[in-house]
């Protein structure tokens, strides 16, 4: 298992930046319900000791899963929540021995003084001191929504929200995908500074990092835009000055709000608005105005940090009713032919980028998978491996119950053609030949192989290929003891 | 005295070599032929590559039949 987006990033960050980040009790309450099965037991486990002996811990799971264990001790290990200490534990006094002691008996004293140390786990303190005291409060309250304030405004329903999140969102991806649509400033920015647009004349073009962006989950690639933006942040506000650290603490926050509900705007800080309107952008947060008395979380920003995965915004309520399964709407036929069940112009526009698309109907779109389509995508940098993994994510419930959701034969035929554009590999090099003597050319051989400048030689025909980087300390080589 | 020429070093199946083969005395670029397998490509530079790599495709194309390319 991989880790998400997000704890990659916050992998990324230095020692200074988490501990910041674990003062919020918010964060590390996000963080706990983030993480992955395993790595929240072990982390109650350790909730109310101080520190636990890591050889104990090996007891925490059973030999066939030692490797899942050693996985999740490393990642608590990266993210700072789940410190390694070495302790000596004290010896008690011996009594005194006699100086005709053998150095034998010296030299396993000694050992058994080495044994004593031991190794021992322990939980960040800020981490455990904020989880501890969350079990135990009630009433927590994260914005006020105090109802006495009455916004004369019909509050958005719970679909309301769904379809703005969605349609803020799909701008983006139809910026990627399609480029008549024009996404806000923010946006753009934050494209091209992540490489996945560059400037092309008039106007931006997707890079081949933007058309692999386009196949991955939603989250994924929300994560993706706002780590660019933490990231601009930092630059731009400078280190140091924590404003990083406050939107991700803000981030946090959101997710732990109720959907559907409206908070005051007015409780916010000065920071903490501006990153408002930043992430109603990413259709993370509804307002009716900018000049709104309240603002709506949507579901996008609730389940950001929950770790799930969601392959394309179908439809985002259906979240609500239907499992992951059920959210797939590609038929592949063995024959190539491709059945898209799905009335969403964006996701036949993302189909597009490797099928040719043949009729367009209100609910279906048929196409078929061509040597020519799926070379066009190579070319732009997709891989064939994204190609099979995408319509194996979003392949229809009754395609993927069979067991097939992409026919082998299709898979098999979609990497021959990448394989197709692969037949050369080239390496920029230099070529020796006419060695003067056989010692020479091993002598060389030699250094070459030492030096790792080899690639390739043929010693009948005393012919050796280096590095290109290798041709200067050769030449002096050759020089220095064959000239 | 020791001979160094600076270009490509090509790693390929046996058919493409021949073809890079057959490719070099129409566009005029010097190979050395290693064995069956390899081919050092003399001066060879990032256009030389593409070049090589189009005429590649190319016959591959016209090696391949497709109803619905044809179509377009």
């Amino acid at each position: 298992m991989t880790l998400s987006k997000v704890f990659q990033y916050l992998a990324s960050l230095d020692s200074k930046d988490l501990e910041e980040l674990y003062k919020d009790p918010w964060t590390c309450q996000a963080i706990l319900r983030s993480l992955p099965p395993r790595s929240k037991q072990y982390i109650l486990k350790m909730l109310l000791v101080d520190t636990y002996p890591l050889s104990l811990a090996k007891d925490w799971s059973t030999q066939a899963s030692i490797q899942q264990h050693k996985e999740s001790l490393k990642k608590l290990f990266d993210l700072k929540i789940i410190f390694l200490d070495k302790i000596n534990k004290p010896i008690q006094p011996q009594q005194q021995q006699s100086s005709q002691q053998s150095s034998s008996q010296q030299q396993q004293q000694q050992q058994q003084q080495q044994q004593q140390t031991e190794q021992t786990i322990r939980l960040n303190p800020l981490f455990q001191d904020n989880i501890k005291r969350s079990l135990v409060q009630v009433n927590q309250v994260i914005f006020s929504n105090n109802s006495s304030i009455k916004d004369n405004h019909k509050p958005p329903s719970i679909d309301d929200l769904d379809s703005y999140s969605k349609s803020q969102w799909e701008k983006v991806l139809y910026f990627l995908s399609d480029d008549t649509v024009q996404p806000s400033k923010l946006i753009s920015e934050l494209l091209l500074s992540s490489n996945l647009t560059k400037q092309e004349g008039d106007g931006l073009s997707i890079t081949s990092e933007g058309f692999k962006f386009l196949l991955k989950d939603v989250y994924t690639q929300i994560w993706t835009l706002l780590i660019v933006y933490l990231d601009d942040l930092e630059k731009k506000k400078g280190k140091g000055s924590g404003s990083r650290n406050d939107l991700l603490s803000f981030l946090f926050r959101l997710s732990f709000l109720n959907l559907g509900r409206g908070y005051l705007v007015s409780e916010l800080s000065e920071q903490q608005k501006e990153y408002l309107f930043a992430l109603k952008q990413f259709g993370l947060i509804y307002m009716r105005t900018d000049s709104s008395i309240l603002f709506y979380p949507t579901r996008l920003i609730i389940s950001l940090t929950t770790g799930k995965t969601l392959s394309l915004i179908q439809s985002i309520s259906s979240e609500r009713t239907q499992t992951q399964k059920e959210q797939g709407y590609i038929v592949l036929e063995t024959n190539y032919r491709l059945y898209a069940y799905t009335s969403s112009s964006l996701q036949i526009s993302l189909l597009s980028l490797f099928v040719k698309m043949l009729y367009r109907l209100p609910n279906l779109a048929v196409g078929i998978i061509t040597r020519e389509s799926i070379r066009t995508a190579l070319i732009h940098g997709i891989t064939a491996d994204q190609i099979i993994d995408f319509v194996r994510h979003n392949s229809h419930p009754n395609a993927a119950n069979s067991g097939q959701p992409i026919p082998d034969v299709v898979a098999e035929q979609i990497l021959l053609w990448e394989a197709e554009r692969n037949r050369i590999t080239y390496t920029k090099s230099v070529l020796y030949n006419s060695f003067p003597t056989n010692d020479c050319y091993i002598a060389t051989l030699k250094f070459a192989k030492e030096q790792d400048y080899y690639i390739w030689s043929h010693d009948p025909l005393k012919t050796l290929v280096v590095k290109e980087e290798g041709n200067d300390p050769i030449r002096n080589f050759i020089k220095k003891n064959f000239a | 005295m020791v001979h160094v020429y600076k270009g490509l070093f090509l790693e390929c199946d046996p058919p493409t070599k021949q073809f890079v083969e057959y490719i070099s005395k129409q566009e005029h670029f010097e190979v050395i032929v290693l064995d069956e397998t390899h081919l050092f490509l003399q001066g060879g530079d990032e256009k030389v590559i593409n070049s090589i790599q189009r005429r590649i495709d190319d016959l591959q194309n016209q090696n391949t039949y497709s109803v619905f390319d044809k179509d377009q």
